[in-house]
């Protein structure tokens, strides 16, 4: 949709190997960040996974190797952002020497426990990170679209004509991508807001003496929901 | 939501659409362009995060404060319009400049 906004609003003037770039109100840089955001947390309750299972050793090893691997390509990609969201790769940075150092000294429970722990701040921090960026682009959709809108209806066939016919197929074919794009937007909003509260209270039920290792598992569930409806977005 | 500069940006942007779609030719193509010009700057606004206390910031809300008092509600042709056009562009000129500063910081 992006795309198409630039080409409908672009000044009269020749066609360069420039055209259609704005550098300056492109909205891709914060897309792909959030989805490498969504993706470390994945990872993280993927190594939260890992710690609750009985032969845990060789699953947490692999499961940090892949947080590690998620972490260093969301530091890459808010590096290209221009403003305090560069922080955002410094938010959970210590997961994996925590998880890497607990393992060693501490049974897995206790290790669980101090994970969530250190975490749960940046769990948080880094759900707001992305649900403060959907409402950026649902804004920046609804400007692309009634922009989009707009030129559409200065230059619309008249009624009864087949170029009528062909112009409104593509328009409502815009209309469709707006429409997916927020209610994606919002699902991923509220699947992930619901992440720091469900983390806080597995970390909670921890404490009692029956409470068992498979409740991380609900995490993993919310946080793969979530990173879902963002593959769904790029299509 | 994301900060006054992109709203008022996007808010002044819907109240030039109003007119453009009202008056015609050159007031119009005007007006059309600078509606243009004003959806690029906020959405440039919204994958920013300003310094509200900026002073190019103050004066970019100014500029588009007082574009929008001047147009208003209004939903048909209007007198001065060539008035409205010029406070329209300040305030997309002042914009920029908050962006361009903002950039620089």
């Amino acid at each position: 949709m992006q795309g198409h906004y630039r080409v409908v609003t672009a000044p009269d003037a020749e066609l360069t190997t420039n055209s259609f770039l704005n550098e300056n109100s492109d909205i891709i840089p914060q897309l792909r960040m959030r989805e490498d955001a969504l993706e470390v947390l994945v990872k993280y309750v993927g190594v939260l996974d890992a710690l609750a299972t009985k032969d845990y050793e060789a699953d947490v090893d692999k499961a940090s190797i892949q947080l590690a691997g998620s972490l260093g390509k969301l530091a890459t990609t808010s590096k290209a952002l221009p403003d305090k969201q560069a922080e955002a790769g410094g938010i959970i940075a210590t997961f994996i020497d925590v998880v890497g150092r607990e393992i060693v000294r501490e049974k897995r429970v206790n290790a669980l426990k101090r994970v969530m722990d250190m975490s749960q701040k940046s769990i948080g921090d880094l759900a707001n990170l992305i649900v403060g960026g959907n409402l950026r682009i649902t804004e920046a959709s609804d400007i692309w679209l009634g922009r989009i809108i707009d030129h559409a209806n200065a230059i619309r066939p008249p009624f009864s004509t087949s170029s009528r016919l062909a112009f409104d197929e593509r328009i409502a074919e815009q209309l469709q991508e707006a429409r997916a794009v927020k209610e994606s937007l919002a699902s991923i909003s509220a699947a992930v807001t619901r992440i720091p509260q469900a983390h806080q209270e597995i970390r909670d039920a921890l404490e009692k003496k029956s409470s068992n290792l498979d409740s991380p598992k609900a995490l993993v569930q919310q946080a793969q929901q979530a990173d879902n409806f963002y593959r769904d977005l790029n299509q | 939501m994301s900060h006054e500069l992109a709203e008022k940006t996007a808010g002044l942007a819907s109240r030039v659409s109003n007119l453009a779609i009202t008056h015609t030719d050159d007031d119009s193509r005007n007006l059309l362009e600078i509606q243009d010009r004003l959806a690029d700057l906020s959405l440039a606004a919204i994958v920013r995060d300003l310094d509200e206390e900026a002073v190019a910031y103050q004066k970019a809300i100014k500029g588009l404060n007082d574009a929008i008092d001047f147009i208003g509600e209004a939903d048909g042709q209007i007198a001065n319009v060539a008035k409205a056009i010029t406070l329209a562009s300040k305030a997309a000129d002042l914009a920029e400049k908050a962006l361009t500063s903002a950039a620089k910081a």
